[in-house]
């Protein structure tokens, strides 16, 4: 009999609603999991049993009563930590925030207890999520499942590696500039970055606030799908919040596999991927139009920019967001007799290294005398970007891309060299510059073993195109998830 | 070179970060190696009315009213220090600047 913990989430949802299975039953059983390979993997920062016990009475109560507690009844769904649930600490694994319980709960949080989730702890991410490897966490890196040396991906890398050794079946992430693609990427699973202003930003840190979106990791695509019909449509409380975002969800596909016109952008199979990346990423096309669809070359020359205006853009808006830590309100605080003191410390003990790095270059782009060669050309790069990637949008339904240029690096390869861990960036951050939605979805494995990822990319609102694709290709991949060997000793799958 | 030690002080000071001296240096070195890079975007030849963007698609305008927030208790309970009304903060007022 599969293990509980091997269920994915619309299976654990359909015997949680049945009262085939109770929502304890499956705590329990994924919390067994969880307690056991934490201490390799340090996917959660925040992991209370019983909470989420109690949690899984109180669903089982009222699926006793009659009720039917929603999509997700029983769920366990892992929260990355920069996304507030009210209670349970919210650090951003940040030192500034060690100490912060928010008193509210965000939207995507609201949403998901009404849908009878089980609210299953608190991931793991670099620092107020700005890196790519978990190595910027003040609460020390994640491990990828798949080679404990290896990083999980960032910043969302404690949501992926506990989607992918099956702690629970789904998580949330948020993407910026590829913090849910690229960990979904290294851990061999899903991850969707959702077109921005579907999902609320509304009790998430805010990081890069015209980048930033909340999106769902799972273990495969009818998972990733169910958690985004979840946290998907409108709230008033993020002024960006788009009405379109739940009927965008809920639509019917408009192509079918066999019009399907994919675009391959040459500037994303250049100089710098990996050749074993290249070919899984060519096999995944392959299956595509052995499927019928057709494939042209295309081509976004802006996208050579993307890095570039993404560390302009994404450092200035961050600098900006992050002057609220200044030791009154909450967090840390530094000693000091006057105030300009008191901010210098706080904010001098309590972010690290990466984070004053971006708070630099934000605050040096945005400086009299730099302002319009750094942020305004930027903001104008950002522009044309999206302009040309609109206009290829007219020719093609989708984009097929690789997610990263390499599998998962060791960690501690890249911790010297910011430009490098910067560069590991280069396919996801188009996505956030133009708004669009992007999903990562496995695709084979290197020689090491290790997961290789595909991206596709749809035009804003045409999750149900990116999906339709993306269930096509892992029905016709034929890959199920591949689970990691099990580091305690325990059960192997 | 961009950036060097002191314009790394200066935009830390900008910025109100205490940076320690043993990190400025590498602050230095690792801040102009990205603005190396990203100097790149002042090469790009865009059409003398390239706009930039408004963000976002913004199709929902709330009223200019303002909307129930925390209550304060709660506002308060994660706050370095208060008095059970107010944040209580280092004296602001310089005597040396009036």
């Amino acid at each position: 009999m599969t293990a509980l913990w091997q269920r994915t989430a619309t299976e654990i949802a359909a015997l949680v609603r049945s009262g085939e299975v109770t929502a304890l039953e499956v705590a329990d059983a994924h919390l067994e999991r969880a307690l056991a390979w934490n201490d390799h993997v340090n996917a959660f920062i925040h992991l209370e049993p019983e909470d989420i016990r109690t949690h899984a009475r109180e669903i089982d109560r009222h699926i006793g009563l009659g009720h039917d507690p929603g999509p997700l009844a029983g769920v366990p769904v892992a929260i990355k930590d920069n996304i507030c649930q009210m209670g349970a600490p919210t650090t951003c694994g940040s030192r500034m925030l060690e100490t912060f319980t928010p008193p509210y709960d965000a939207h995507v949080v609201e949403q998901l207890r009404g849908a009878g989730a089980l609210l299953f702890g608190k991931t793991n991410l670099d620092e107020f999520a700005m890196g790519s490897s978990t190595e910027h966490s003040a609460f020390g890196p994640s491990r990828n499942p798949y080679g404990l040396s290896r990083t999980p991906g960032g910043s969302s890398g404690g949501s992926a590696a506990a989607v992918a050794a099956g702690l629970v079946p789904l998580a949330l992430g948020s993407d910026t500039g590829g913090s849910i693609r690229q960990p979904a990427a290294y851990c061999g699973i899903v991850g969707l970055k959702p077109t921005y202003g579907m999902v609320s930003r509304f009790g998430l840190v805010a990081f890069a606030s015209s980048l930033d979106q909340i999106g769902p990791l799972a273990r495969n695509v009818e998972d990733a799908e169910l958690l985004l019909r979840v946290i998907a449509g409108h709230d008033a409380r993020d002024a960006t919040s788009s009405v379109r975002g739940a009927t965008a969800v809920n639509k019917e596909p408009d192509t079918r596999m066999r019009d399907l016109r994919i675009g391959i952008p040459t500037e994303y199979f250049g100089e710098g991927l990996a050749a074993e990346v290249r070919a899984a990423v060519g096999a995944a096309q392959a299956i595509l139009v052995n499927r019928g669809a057709k494939c042209e070359e295309v081509s976004l020359p802006l996208t050579k920019q993307g890095i570039p205006v993404y560390y302009v853009v994404a450092p200035s808006e961050a600098s900006s967001n992050l002057a609220r830590y200044d030791g009154v309100r909450y967090g840390l605080r530094g000693d000091a007799k006057d105030v300009r003191g008191m901010f210098e410390e706080t904010r001098g003990d309590g972010f690290g290294a990466e984070v004053k790095r971006r708070i630099l270059l934000g605050t040096f782009a945005l400086s009299s005398g730099y302002y319009d060669a750094y942020y305004g050309q930027a903001q104008k790069v950002r522009a044309a970007l999206r302009l040309e990637l609109d206009k290829v949008f007219e020719s093609v339904d989708v984009l097929l891309t690789p997610t990263t240029p390499s599998v998962a690096f060791k960690l501690g390869d890249k911790l010297d060299d910011p430009l490098a861990m910067y560069l590991n960036d280069v396919y996801a951050v188009t996505a956030n510059l133009t708004g669009v939605t992007a999903i990562s979805l496995p695709c084979g494995r290197s020689s090491d073993g290790l997961p290789i990822g595909l991206q596709l990319m749809a035009p804003r609102f045409e999750e149900a195109r990116l999906l339709q694709v993306a269930r096509a290709y892992e029905a016709a991949s034929k890959q199920g998830h591949n689970w990691p060997t099990d580091p305690t000793g325990g059960d192997v799958a | 070179m961009a950036i060097d030690e002191s314009e790394v002080r200066r935009i830390a000071a900008l910025s109100r970060v205490r940076i320690a001296d043993d990190e400025c240096a590498a602050l230095a070195r690792d801040l102009d190696r990205v603005v190396e890079h990203i100097d790149l975007l002042r090469e790009v030849q865009l059409p003398d009315d390239a706009e930039s963007l408004t963000y976002f698609d913004v199709d929902v305008h709330r009223k200019d009213r303002a909307i129930g927030g925390l209550d304060r208790e709660d506002a308060l309970r994660n706050a370095p220090e208060t008095d059970g009304t107010y944040f209580l903060v280092p004296k602001i007022v310089d005597r040396d600047e009036g």
